[in-house]
């Protein structure tokens, strides 16, 4: 079973339900689970190894990735990370978990601008709704705004 | 009477810059406005 298939197994069972593995990455039970997969993931974080975990369609774990981090004095995870984020030839949900990921080891600043997409876009919804809010109060109030 | 949209400072946080979003534009025009150079043509 690779890395991918035993988080999700382990978390499944130590935590008992249908949870993510990023959702249930803070709690004690997973901090000690990765604790213990740490040793055979920095033994091979290499791009190989990255590569068998992190198959097309679940960028998620490019995030995962960022949390394992590097090996002490290695930057094989960081490279390739700012690579994936810098790809303008992937999807931008894959770029974006990616960035994610750099983000989780400090290093948010090499993918800021990806990152920023994503802050832009949460900020976009958040305009809407007041947008919304105070049209529906010009409504009640009977005041007449132009859109 | 002035039409009434709603703004914000943008990723950068300060006013009267060019990632400042507004709801005069959709979502896809301020990306390709302000990021267009972060996605392939």
């Amino acid at each position: 079973m690779g890395l991918q298939g035993l988080l999700v197994s382990s978390f499944a069972v130590v935590l008992g339900g249908a949870v993510r593995a990023d959702q249930a990455w803070d709690t004690r039970e997973a901090r000690t689970l990765r604790e213990q997969l740490l040793p055979s993931w920095r033994s091979r974080s290499d791009h190989a190894h990255i590569d068998s975990h992190t198959p097309d369609g679940d960028a998620d774990l490019f995030e995962v990735l960022g949390k394992l981090g590097d090996v002490p004095g290695a930057t094989t995870v960081r490279d390739r990370l700012a690579a994936e984020a810098a790809n303008k030839a992937e999807a931008f949900e894959r770029r974006l978990a990616a960035a994610r990921g750099l983000e989780a080891m400090g290093l948010g600043s090499l993918a800021r601008r990806v990152l920023d997409v994503a802050r832009a876009e949460e900020t976009f919804g958040s305009l809407e709704i007041v947008r919304g809010k105070i049209g529906t109060l010009a409504v009640q109030r009977g005041v007449t705004i132009c859109r | 009477m002035s039409a009434f949209n709603v703004v914000s400072d943008g990723p950068d946080g300060a006013a009267g810059t060019t990632d400042d979003l507004s709801t005069t534009e959709t979502f896809d025009a301020y990306v390709a406005r302000v990021f267009g150079d972060l996605f392939a043509e």
